[in-house]
C-alpha cells in the first residue's frame, strides 16, 4: 500500500475512539477494526493538536452534509479517497442512493481484505469502490461504472486537500465541476494557510514530511479557492461552531478577522 | 525579581494548567510544544495570553517560536 493509505488507518483510529465516548457525534462500528494494524501506533505517534477531536468534528459534519444532500434528492454520493470510511454502510441512507469510493487500488483491496475477514457486512445502499490516482485522470474509471454526470452529485473529498498541492487540489475541484450538473455539491474540509505557517506546528509538519506524506495546501480564503475551481461556498464552518461539534470542540473559534490564527475549514458549496 | 513578574507568569503557568487538567506543574525549563502543552491550534490563545499577561505587545506575523517553547524563554523575552 502506498504509504499515504495508511493515514486512512489513523482517521479510522480517532473514529473508533469517538465511537467509543458516551457522547459519541457517530458510531462506526467498523472503525475499530479497520484502523488496523497501524491506526493506533500513527495516532500515538503524531498526537495531540485537537486531531482526534477534529476527525470527531469533520466526520459528523460531513455526514449531516450527506442526510441533507439526500433529503434534496441528491443520489450519486462521491467519497474521493475514501479510506476506511464506512459510510456506505453506517449511514441509514435510501436503499436508491449510489455510493462510490475513490482510493488507491492497494487500499482498496486492504479495505476488502479486512471487510471479509470481518465477515463482509453488507452495506445499506449501491455501493461500488473505483481504484485510481487522485493525482492523475481518475474521471474515466469513475465514469467507467453507472455513475452518472448528468444527476446531481455530492462530492466528498475529506481529509485529501492537504496531501496535494494547491494546483492538485484545484483539478480536483474542476474535475467535480466537469462531471457536474446544476444541483450537485462539495462537502470539504480545507485546511488555513496560517495553520501550517503557524510556528507550533513545524514540528508536527516536519515529521510528516519525514515520514513522506507531507503536507502541502491550506488555504486562508477558501470561499475565493473554492470559486475558482468553480464552487460557490453556501456555508463555511470552524471546528467548535453550531453544527460543526459546538461544545465538542477544545480550543476557542477565533473571530475570522484574528489573523495568523491556525484553522481548520468546513464547507459545502453548490456549483456556481 | 519583582513579585508582580512571577505572578504574572503564573497567570501563563494557570493557564496552561487550566487547559491540562492531567497536569500538576510545569518546570520552568519543559519544552511547552514537545509536552504537547501548546499546539498549532492554540498557539495564538497562547500568545494572546502572554500579552495580556506581559503587557508586552506580541506582532504575531514575526513571532519566534523559540522564544515560547519555555517558560523560562518567556519571563526572559516578554517579563
Ligand atoms: C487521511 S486519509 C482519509 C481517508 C478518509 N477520507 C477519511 O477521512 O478517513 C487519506 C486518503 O487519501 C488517499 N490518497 C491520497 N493521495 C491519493 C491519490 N493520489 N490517489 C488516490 N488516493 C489518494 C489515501 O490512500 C488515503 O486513503
Amino acid at each position: 500500500m502506498e504509504t499515504v493509505s495508511y493515514t486512512s488507518q489513523w482517521t479510522a483510529a480517532a473514529r473508533a475512539l469517538e465511537s467509543e465516548r458516551s457522547d459519541a457525534l457517530f458510531v462506526d462500528p467498523l472503525a475499530r477494526a479497520l484502523a488496523e494494524p497501524k491506526g493506533f501506533e500513527l495516532l500515538d505517534h503524531y498526537g495531540g493538536g485537537g486531531l482526534v477531536e477534529f476527525v470527531a468534528v469533520r466526520t459528523r459534519y460531513l455526514d449531516d452534509a450527506i442526510g441533507d444532500a439526500v433529503q434534496k434528492g441528491i443520489r450519486q454520493v462521491v467519497l474521493i479517497a475514501a479510506g476506511m470510511d464506512t459510510r456506505a454502510y453506517r449511514l441509514s441512507l435510501p436503499d436508491d442512493v449510489r455510493v462510490y469510493e475513490v482510493d488507491h487500488q492497494a487500499l482498496i483491496d486492504e479495505k476488502e481484505k479486512r471487510l471479509a475477514q470481518l465477515g463482509s457486512p453488507a452495506p445499506t445502499v449501491n455501493l461500488q469502490r473505483v481504484g485510481a490516482d487522485l493525482a492523475g485522470d481518475w474521471s474515466a474509471a469513475l465514469r467507467a461504472t453507472d455513475f452518472d454526470p448528468a444527476q446531481p452529485t455530492l462530492w466528498i473529498p475529506e481529509a485529501l486537500l492537504f496531501f496535494l498541492t494547491e494546483e492538485q487540489s484545484a483539478t480536483l475541484m474542476r474535475t467535480f465541476a466537469a462531471n457536474s450538473v446544476p444541483g450537485s455539491q462539495v462537502a470539504v474540509d480545507i485546511l488555513s494557510k496560517a495553520l501550517l505557517r503557524s510556528p507550533a506546528t513545524q514540528i508536527f509538519l516536519s515529521s510528516l514530511n519525514e515520514d513522506g506524506i507531507p503536507w502541502l495546501f491550506g488555504t486562508d480564503e477558501p470561499e475565493e479557492f473554492m470559486a475558482g475551481t468553480g464552487w460557490t461556498v453556501r456555508e463555511l464552518k470552524e471546528p467548535g461552531e453550531p453544527g460543526a461539534g459546538e461544545g465538542r470542540w477544545p480550543y476557542a473559534v477565533q473571530p475570522r478577522e484574528v489573523k495568523g490564527a491556525a484553522r481548520n475549514w468546513l464547507l459545502r458549496a453548490e456549483l456556481a | 525579581m519583582p513579585s508582580t513578574t512571577s505572578s504574572n507568569l503564573d497567570t501563563v503557568r494557570n493557564w496552561l494548567l487550566a487547559k491540562h487538567p492531567e497536569r500538576t506543574s510545569i518546570a520552568a525549563d519543559e519544552d511547552l510544544i514537545k509536552a504537547r502543552l501548546v499546539d498549532s491550534l492554540s498557539f495564538v490563545e497562547f500568545v494572546l495570553t502572554v500579552e495580556e499577561a506581559s503587557g508586552v505587545e506580541i506582532d504575531h506575523e514575526t513571532i519566534d517560536l523559540e522564544d515560547f517553547r519555555t517558560l523560562e524563554a518567556i519571563e526572559r523575552k516578554y517579563f
